[in-house]
């Protein structure tokens, strides 16, 4: 009885081991905002992402506090007036990413789920690529956020003008040793 | 017993299981670094209201700063409550590094021109510093006129020391003390010294994410000092680049050499003067 046990302890573990889940650590994040005086930049180098190739399941995680501005100002401002980080520190994304073919250099993929920003959740669909280089998974993707989707405001009384859509450029690494 | 031990087997193996289907949010969640972030935005000016606060501006950034003081609100409707007296204090600062300040200012009131260095000591961080530190030394010139004294360039020269140490404990309420040292070469009356210490106390409270309440004080160490310790009551909004402050104060000097030992206004008496500051920030520099 006692082996039996251990046994099914182990075999519970091998089984769900095999499904493979890949992981990104530097994922990148950047968005651009046109505004009348000067476009907004940021880049974000500390997203990081999991995706399991078999069963299409993908979560992408983007740490709020680490986009980076040229101007110390405006990371102040997109922090504390924006997005409210001390409030709502994460961005993520959970659904699926369907489209990948095993095997090929470049396959149209779609993620499909649930996007929260801001502390306010929405269901999207994004449409992105897949590319195979050596030993990795090059997941990319270009998108719109309305900002009144995930209700950040835009106060009326500023002096510089903030576009109501901001496009949204991720490009993440997954390392996969198998392919 | 045989299915006690079973079930607490699979319970351990379902909870040491990865399993992906489960929550795979958690699982990043969990591997995401927690290095300490910097704590920014302690208050939104270079200002608090007649002092400086610990914030210094990025790197290239040129900060305008106009400043008016009206007279006295109880001088009544003749002087229309103090809007009939103004004085002006024009003020540039630029930030050569993102921790340090130089600062060009010129009063209307005693035509003081005053000049100070500002740098960052300490920054809070999320984890490690619970506070932010700012060092400043002022600088200042009294370029009044005065025919009746025997006026050398040594005695128009007044000095401050401040260190700030602030804290912003959440995003509605930061503190910040001011430990001062006002030399003046010159004093207004012999019972006066030329060194003074001073503790300044501020607070600022967010009644929204642009807008909020400001209090500032300067306790004075000494006996027998002349005039008032300086009091400051103010509103301040914010609206990206742009700060605005109002407030309401018993001082009518806006640097720290005049308004920490030169305060004559009574604010409980009703010698308040209205006065705002409003500061533009440009980036000049990479």
């Amino acid at each position: 009885m006692k082996k039996s046990i251990l046994f099914i302890f182990f075999w519970l573990h091998a089984y769900y081991g095999t499904c493979q889940v890949l992981q990104s650590e530097n994922g990148y994040v950047r968005f651009f905002s046109s505004a009348l005086i000067e476009d907004i930049t940021a880049e974000n180098h500390q997203a990081k992402a999991l995706f399991n190739p078999e069963t299409n399941e993908a979560v992408f995680l983007i740490p709020i506090a680490d986009f980076e501005f040229n101007k110390k100002l405006m990371k102040e401002h997109f922090n504390e007036n924006y997005m409210e980080s001390d409030k709502y520190p994460e961005a993520y994304f959970k659904g699926t990413i369907s489209g990948y073919q095993d095997g090929a250099t470049r396959s149209d993929a779609i993620a499909e789920g649930e996007m929260m920003i801001h502390g306010v959740k929405n269901k999207v669909r994004i449409p992105g690529e897949i590319v195979r280089q050596n030993n990795a998974l090059l997941l990319k993707a270009v998108f719109q956020v309305a900002l009144e989707d995930y209700d950040i405001e835009i106060p009326k009384l500023m002096f510089q003008k903030i576009a109501e859509e901001v496009e949204v450029t991720i490009q993440f690494e997954f390392q996969n040793p198998s392919l | 017993m045989n299915s006690v031990r079973l079930f607490i087997t699979l319970l351990l193996a379902f909870i040491t299981m990865n399993s992906p289907g489960q929550d795979l949010l958690d699982q990043l969640r969990a591997s995401s670094n927690n290095d300490p972030r910097p704590v920014i935005g302690t208050f939104k000016g270079t200002r608090i209201i007649n002092g400086q606060s610990i914030e210094t501006r990025g790197k290239g950034n040129l900060e305008v700063i106009i400043s008016h003081r009206f007279g006295r609100i109880n001088s009544g409707s003749y002087n229309l409550f103090g809007l009939d007296d103004a004085n002006v204090r024009l003020g540039l600062e630029y930030s050569i590094l993102d921790r340090l300040t130089i600062g060009l200012g010129r009063n209307s009131l005693n035509k003081v021109y005053d000049s100070y260095i500002k740098g960052r000591i300490l920054q809070q961080k999320t984890k490690g510093s619970p506070v932010s530190i700012t060092w400043v030394s002022d600088f200042s010139i009294y370029t009044l006129k005065r025919p009746e004294l025997p006026m050398t360039f040594e005695r128009r020269l007044r000095y401050v020391h401040q260190a700030l140490v602030a804290r912003k404990f959440n995003s509605i309420l930061s503190i910040q003390f001011m430990p001062s040292y006002v030399h003046r070469n010159l004093v207004p009356t012999a019972q006066e010294g030329n060194d003074l210490f001073a503790l300044g106390m501020a607070a600022k409270v967010s009644l929204s994410k642009r807008v909020g309440l400001t209090g500032e004080y300067y306790y004075r160490f000494g006996s027998d000092l002349p005039g008032y310790n300086s009091l400051g009551l103010g509103i301040e909004i914010e609206t990206g680049g742009h700060v605005f402050q109002l407030q309401f104060t018993n001082s009518n000097e806006m640097t720290p050499s005049g308004f920490i030992p030169s305060t004559t206004g009574n604010f409980f008496d009703g010698d308040i003067h209205f006065g705002f500051n409003i500061s533009r920030s440009f980036q000049v520099g990479k």
